[in-house]
């Protein structure tokens, strides 16, 4: 019981503080018992590749001559993947770090990376909290005989 | 029992001539992929999943009959072909639906002339992926219609264009057989509207014996 308290705190502090859109919310009424998993792996997938666009970025970003184009590129990879998963401040910041590509900002588009880093992993450590609540929440209703 | 039955968009779905739709959906973001194969199978649709356009244009060649629908992401920063270029080719055989973040106009009018039947926002709502199924009947209306027309026009302008030469007593040797009509027919298909048009009206004078007068 603690658990599912905790869990709903969690995703209700999430929702309020803009972390994370309705689209979110339409991922989660996927699941079912068809798809009991279907939110873990979506979220993981998502986690996954975001940390490989960052990566991606920061490498693009510390090169003397930066290509903007390539970089807005992957912003707009990130921005896309975002919205899909209802991950609102990523792709928020995601819509300000491209208009810095487009003026070929390169102070902008890394105070901006730094930004959007900040708000990935805040998801993700929220993510996996969320996660870790559900398999307790589950292990309590269904527990291993 | 009927209205029942259509009531979910699985049940439509299932009741497509030929069995339940076929969609090949080609997405490279892996969590969108995921998403995007769970609402479809969801909604009753047979789903083969790919993650580039590359992969999902091999797919269609290794199997021709296998689909009903494409969908396919428009922008992708790996390798190989992108969505605009999958497109082209998958287009000729199946209705496609193109999908992207916040595009201009410009990038989805652009979408619609090169051949896509639909042209969608990520992330796609519920009901627009439950309502794919549409994009499939009427393209095999569209196919079907024009079909029947193409076979009765090549059937009229192959018969005015025999009457004009027996007419005119042109020596068609070697255009009698089912050769040489095949040979005018191919003629025939290569001509304009308004040639056609003119072969008619020249056909009628003849035929009333006016020409020249």
């Amino acid at each position: 019981m603690a658990a599912a308290m905790q869990l709903n705190t969690l995703m209700s502090n999430m929702f309020a503080t803009g972390l994370l859109d309705d689209q979110f919310q339409q991922l989660q009424m996927l699941q079912d018992p068809s798809a009991p998993d279907f939110v873990a792996e979506v979220v993981t997938l998502f986690c996954e590749d975001g940390e490989r666009i960052i990566g991606e970025l920061a490498k693009l970003l510390d090169k003397p001559a930066v290509d903007f184009d390539k970089v807005d590129a992957f912003v707009h990879q990130l921005k896309g993947s975002s919205a899909s998963v209802g991950a609102q401040r990523v792709k928020n910041t995601c819509i300000q770090f491209r208009e810095f590509c487009q003026g070929k900002s390169r102070d902008g588009c890394l105070k901006t990376l730094d930004a959007v880093r900040n708000d990935f992993y805040d998801l993700r450590s929220k993510f996996q909290t969320m996660l870790q609540l559900e398999q307790q929440v589950q292990a309590s209703f269904y527990p291993k005989q | 029992m009927e209205n029942a039955a259509f009531a979910s968009g699985a049940g439509i779905v299932q009741a497509y001539p030929g069995g339940t739709m076929r969609v090949l959906a080609v997405e490279e973001d892996p969590a969108y992929l995921t998403a995007l194969t769970e609402m479809l199978q969801r909604h009753g649709y047979q789903v083969t999943a790919k993650a580039s356009p590359e992969e999902g244009l091999r797919a269609l060649q290794d199997n021709l009959e296998g689909f009903d629908l494409v969908m396919t992401v428009v922008r992708t920063q790996g390798p190989g072909i992108d969505g605009f270029e999958f497109l082209k080719h998958a287009a000729q055989r199946y209705p496609v639906i193109l999908f992207s973040g916040v595009e201009p106009e410009e990038t989805k009018m652009r979408g619609m002339l090169e051949g896509a039947c639909a042209f969608l926002t990520k992330p796609l709502r519920d009901e627009e992926v439950r309502n794919v199924w549409q994009h499939v009947v009427a393209r095999r209306r569209l196919n079907a219609a024009s079909g029947a027309d193409a076979r009765g026009s090549d059937v009229v302008a192959v018969r005015q264009d025999e009457t004009v030469a027996r007419k005119r007593g042109l020596d068609d040797s070697g255009e009698g057989g089912s050769d040489g009509r095949t040979a005018k027919k191919n003629r025939l298909n290569s001509w304009s509207e308004e040639e056609l048009h003119a072969a008619f009206v020249k056909a009628v004078e003849q035929l009333r014996g006016t020409e020249g007068n």
